[in-house]
């Protein structure tokens, strides 16, 4: 809260000093740092949101202050209280996302420590959240190979047979009553509320050793079915005139499979905008399209999408070049200061922020991009590029346990280890990360090289 | 022979300085106190060690694939007991001599020398039992055991045979500071710098020319240079310095994955310090909230804190941090005070007495921790003053605390540290009796026991458990104080390009930094 009023109150103080010798200034800088069509970059909302009248709506609300803060969790009853339904719909999409996300990350985790370092000592209860993990990464072959192992008499046995029934009508990610029929209800959706977080581990089997030490297992459909709840509660408090924006917004961090569709470019009001990672409307269409396009969306909406238009130099010989990327997001950052001061009267202190959220939508832009191009490693240096980036204005959640996802299925534990610590009391269902995370962690680090404590 | 080498390294380094490469300085926490890979004993050794040397596998920095630069094949061989290598043909020792398995297998050779007193090796010595020729570039390493993944195992540098007469390789050779590699930089060690020259390769082509190691000092003016761009980066960046860097456009703050936590170590040997009930006392004296806000500048409810308590020797994210152990934030003097008493201590004139005697306690600080959390020192020794503690204090430089500490020939009752690890977070050798890093030589038979559960361990619950147990078992032992963990971070300017930084190891993908302009 301090740091949005803060904001405010330089913004008065260096507004009321400018001088001409800082509009000189700016220019000179618009001039070096011409990254994207300018008349483009006005319709971005940091460039709009420089205009006092059009933040104004934005300003003093504890949802938006939240928002901008990155925290959802303060958002989401603030939004609830003041019934605000897209600022509603879009806290519980973020949730939604994180929880998806959340579930990737325990999946992979899983996986590497369950199956690919499986032992002769592991609980044959195992094999039921391997055949979830697998279902939940797109592999159904090996999901229904394990859920079929699931012992007939195991405590997961009725989920197993649930999942089985699901995966064999079609369904990739079961629909949230048969989620909730698995994991148990979190309760009647309802728009405005966090449902209760049980911090219990789905079961404790015992290890196959003499000392048959209880081993915690989580269940990666928890968190699917939480991700579900509130996609169904984002659904409910948007306008139904924005039905399809959720669709398209929801595309960034989908886990399902990418599929070779084209996204219309939908009117988005700022509320879906203000402090996102889409800096204007078309950028919704172009991630969304960019997730299984690469770079060939980066052409189709380079006249349109502020992120498209500022990837396209980093595009040389049918791949994205990473270094190309981060300059041209430094440079787009100093672009839309520039402009800002323009609209603003003069600098003010939150244009910074504003555009540095900026440079780090190019990198997880160049990413997505990189990513659907093949580019598995460049993709990665943008990933972490991206996240240093916003440790400096205050992490998006979201793409936090992303990259803790990535990282999970990467065989690294300490990154995903330290980013859900640093979130769990926020948003204490990401507790239940832990049990494979720690399972992953301890398998490697007994292979692991000898090392010593060292001061 | 020799002529011809000497023109194959001068060749290596030409090469490299007709790229397009610059000079990168940068500040470390302290000069490297040994470049043998051997006897890196501090974080700054391993990072410049990267720099010289080639791991046999490492990881990506990215990915966390298992890589190689040096091995061509590998298989498995003698039923898992055995792994046979094939190293890269082509590759050339900063001496100009290549590199083939004679010196794969000197490299095990020595570790396996009881002659070779490094605790690194030593743990080598637990799983590798030999290592045999089998031609020119191929070597068999072999194993007492089957290994599921020996792969990961082999984290080792490759030393040069031709530098060494014998396989017995003592800390003091030259080669500590002249070390010979064929990692990208070919490096030596001054009394304040290290300077490390690029060194063209078959498997490095780096594209900076010279590497300078300057030793950090004062933060701010460390600061200063890099927004004046007389340096390109600080590797450890204190907290209070984090705001002024990241406000800046010409530089660029970089997370490292270091696990790093600090620590008053305590001399359970001497004096009062003898009863446990003593250093519980202590441990209630330490505030803490304020050791932390007037040293590393945060308060007791700042949000996203790089600096977390602890009540044991892991990190709070850790699998082997038992979150059941209850952090000791604020001091309670009053329980404080009601300890000592029951220990026989007696409070007269505001001081603390043992036998009539006034207790006086030296307390020590390794130096150059001192610009990662000022003033740390001082705070101690003044929150032990105020409880009624006389003190002596002092700053311990690098060699003293690696002779005198380290050695456990110090005469200190208290000492402030902070340990770093990776991936492999044991402290067997800080607590156990017999530890080779135990600097007071604390010893109890009930924490050995615990060590040996967790040696013993079969599956990962058991060892994670033993752990749970040693943590809690430590927080009523004390034979540390535990502080916090403190996140690190890196600074280095925008125009270095590509600078992708390793856990732990820091600069395995330096092949790919670059200066612009």
């Amino acid at each position: 809260m301090s740091r949005w009023l803060t904001i405010g109150f330089i913004a008065l103080q260096l507004g009321a000093c400018s001088s001409a010798s800082d509009a000189d200034k700016a220019q000179e800088t618009k001039r070096v740092y011409a990254a994207v069509d300018g008349a483009l970059l006005t319709k971005s909302w940091p460039v709009r949101m420089a205009d006092d009248t059009l933040r104004a709506r934005f300003e003093g609300h504890p949802g938006w202050r939240a928002v901008f803060e990155q925290d959802l969790a303060v958002a989401l009853p603030a939004f609830g209280d003041a019934q605000d339904g897209r600022g509603l719909a879009r806290v519980h999409q973020g949730l939604s996302d994180l929880y998806r996300q959340a579930g990737l990350l325990t999946a992979s985790a899983t996986i590497e420590a369950f199956d690919s370092d499986a032992s002769e000592t592991d609980p044959l209860e195992l094999a039921y959240v391997i055949g979830v993990s697998h279902a939940i990464r797109g592999d159904y072959e090996k999901a229904s190979q394990h859920l079929g192992a699931t012992p007939s008499n195991s405590v997961f046995s009725e989920r197993a047979a649930s999942w089985t029934a699901a995966l064999s009508k079609g369904e990739r990610i079961p629909k949230l009553e048969v989620l909730s029929e698995i994991s148990g209800s979190l309760g009647e959706v309802q728009p405005g509320v966090e449902p209760t977080v049980d911090l219990a581990p789905d079961a404790e089997v015992p290890e196959r050793t003499e000392k048959g030490r209880l081993l915690a297992i989580t269940d990666p459909t928890r968190f699917l079915t939480r991700s579900a709840w509130h996609s169904a509660a984002a659904a409910a408090s948007a306008p139904p005139t924005d039905a399809g924006v959720l669709d398209q917004i929801s595309a960034r961090y989908s886990t399902a499979p990418p599929t070779q569709t084209t996204h219309p470019e939908l009117p988005l009001d700022d509320a879906w905008l203000f402090a996102s990672s889409d800096l204007v409307a078309s950028d919704v269409s172009f991630i969304a399209e960019a997730k299984s396009a690469g770079i060939a969306a980066v052409s189709t909406w380079s006249d349109r999408s502020v992120l498209a238009a500022a990837l396209v130099p980093s595009i040389k010989d049918g791949a994205v070049e990473p270094q190309a990327v981060l300059d041209a997001g430094l440079a787009l950052q100093k672009q839309l200061q520039a402009m800002m001061a323009d609209v603003g009267g003069g600098e003010m202190a939150f244009h910074r922020p504003f555009a540095q959220r900026a440079r780090a939508a190019v990198l997880m832009a160049g990413m997505i991009v990189a990513d659907a191009n093949d580019q598995y490693r460049d993709a990665g240096i943008l990933r972490l590029n991206a996240l240093e980036r916003q440790e400096e204005i205050g992490m998006d959640v979201v793409f936090a346990i992303s990259v803790a996802a990535w990282d999970a299925g990467n065989r690294n534990p300490m990154r995903p280890e330290e980013l859900t610590h640093q979130f769990k009391s926020s948003y204490p269902a990401l507790s239940a990360t832990r049990a494979p995370l720690e399972a992953l962690h301890l398998r490697r680090s007994r292979n692991a090289g000898p090392s010593n404590p060292v001061h | 022979m020799a002529l011809k080498h000497a023109i194959r390294a001068m060749t290596g380094l030409a090469v490299a300085v007709v790229g397009t490469g610059a000079t990168l300085a940068y500040f470390e926490e302290s000069i490297p106190m040994s470049l043998n890979p051997l006897y890196a004993k501090t974080m700054a050794d391993h990072r410049a060690q990267e720099l010289i040397f080639d791991r046999l596998w490492y990881n990506d920095a990215i990915t966390f694939e298992l890589k190689s630069r040096v091995v061509q094949k590998y298989q498995l061989a003698e039923a898992g007991r055995a792994v046979e290598i094939t190293l890269k043909s082509g590759i050339r020792w900063h001496n100009g001599q290549a590199l083939t398995s004679k010196d794969l297998c000197f490299t095990v050779d020595a570790m396996l020398d009881d002659g070779t007193p490094s605790p690194v090796a030593a743990h080598y010595r637990e799983f590798i039992v030999g290592c045999d020729t089998k031609g020119p570039q191929t070597g068999l390493i072999r194993f007492n055991r089957v290994l599921p993944k020996p792969r990961e195992r082999l984290s080792f540098p490759i030393l040069p045979a031709s530098e060494f007469d014998s396989t017995a390789i003592s800390p003091d050779l030259q080669f500590s500071a002249r070390p010979v590699g064929t990692g990208p930089f070919n490096g030596k060690r001054g009394l304040r710098m290290v300077t490390m020259d690029a060194f063209a390769n078959t498997h490095h082509t780096p594209k900076i020319v010279q590497m300078q190691l300057q030793e950090g000092g004062d933060p701010l003016v460390q600061t200063k240079t890099l927004i004046n761009n007389n340096v390109q980066g600080i590797v450890v960046v204190p907290p209070p310095q984090r705001p002024d860097l990241r406000a800046s456009d010409d530089v660029s703050m970089k997370s490292y994955d270091l696990r790093s936590w600090w620590y008053v170590s305590v001399n359970t040997n001497r004096g009062a310090l003898k009863d446990k009930r003593v250093r519980q006392a202590l441990n209630m004296v330490l505030n803490r909230n304020e050791l932390r806000q007037f040293s590393i500048g945060v308060k007791p409810n700042d949000k996203e804190t790089p600096c977390e308590f602890i009540s044991g020797p892991f990190i709070p994210a850790s699998p082997y941090y038992n979150g059941e152990v209850a952090v000791q934030e604020n001091s309670n003097l009053v329980k404080a005070e009601a300890l000592l008493k029951q220990a026989g201590l007696e409070k007269l004139g505001g001081r603390w007495h043992m036998g009539g005697e006034p207790i006086t306690l030296r307390v020590g600080m390794l130096a150059n921790l001192d610009h990662e959390a000022p003033d740390l020192l001082s705070q101690v020794a003044n929150q032990l003053g105020a409880a009624g503690f006389d003190r002596l204090t002092s700053k311990i430089s690098a060699d003293e605390w690696d002779n005198s500490v380290m050695a456990g020939s110090s005469d200190f009752d208290l000492v402030i540290g902070k340990w770093s690890f990776g991936l492999v977070e044991e402290v067997n050798e800080l607590f156990h009796s017999k530890g080779r890093q135990n600097m007071f030589r604390y010893a109890s038979a009930e924490v050995d026991q615990i060590l040996g559960e967790y040696e013993d361990a079969v599956t990962d619950t058991e060892q994670r458990d033993a752990y749970h147990k040693l943590h809690k078992h430590l927080s009523t032992e004390l034979p540390y104080l535990f502080l916090w963990k403190l996140d690190t971070r890196s600074a280095w300017r925008t125009e270095v390009n590509g600078a992708i930084i390793s856990a732990y190891y820091y600069f395995t993908e330096i092949d790919n930094w670059s200066i612009e302009g």
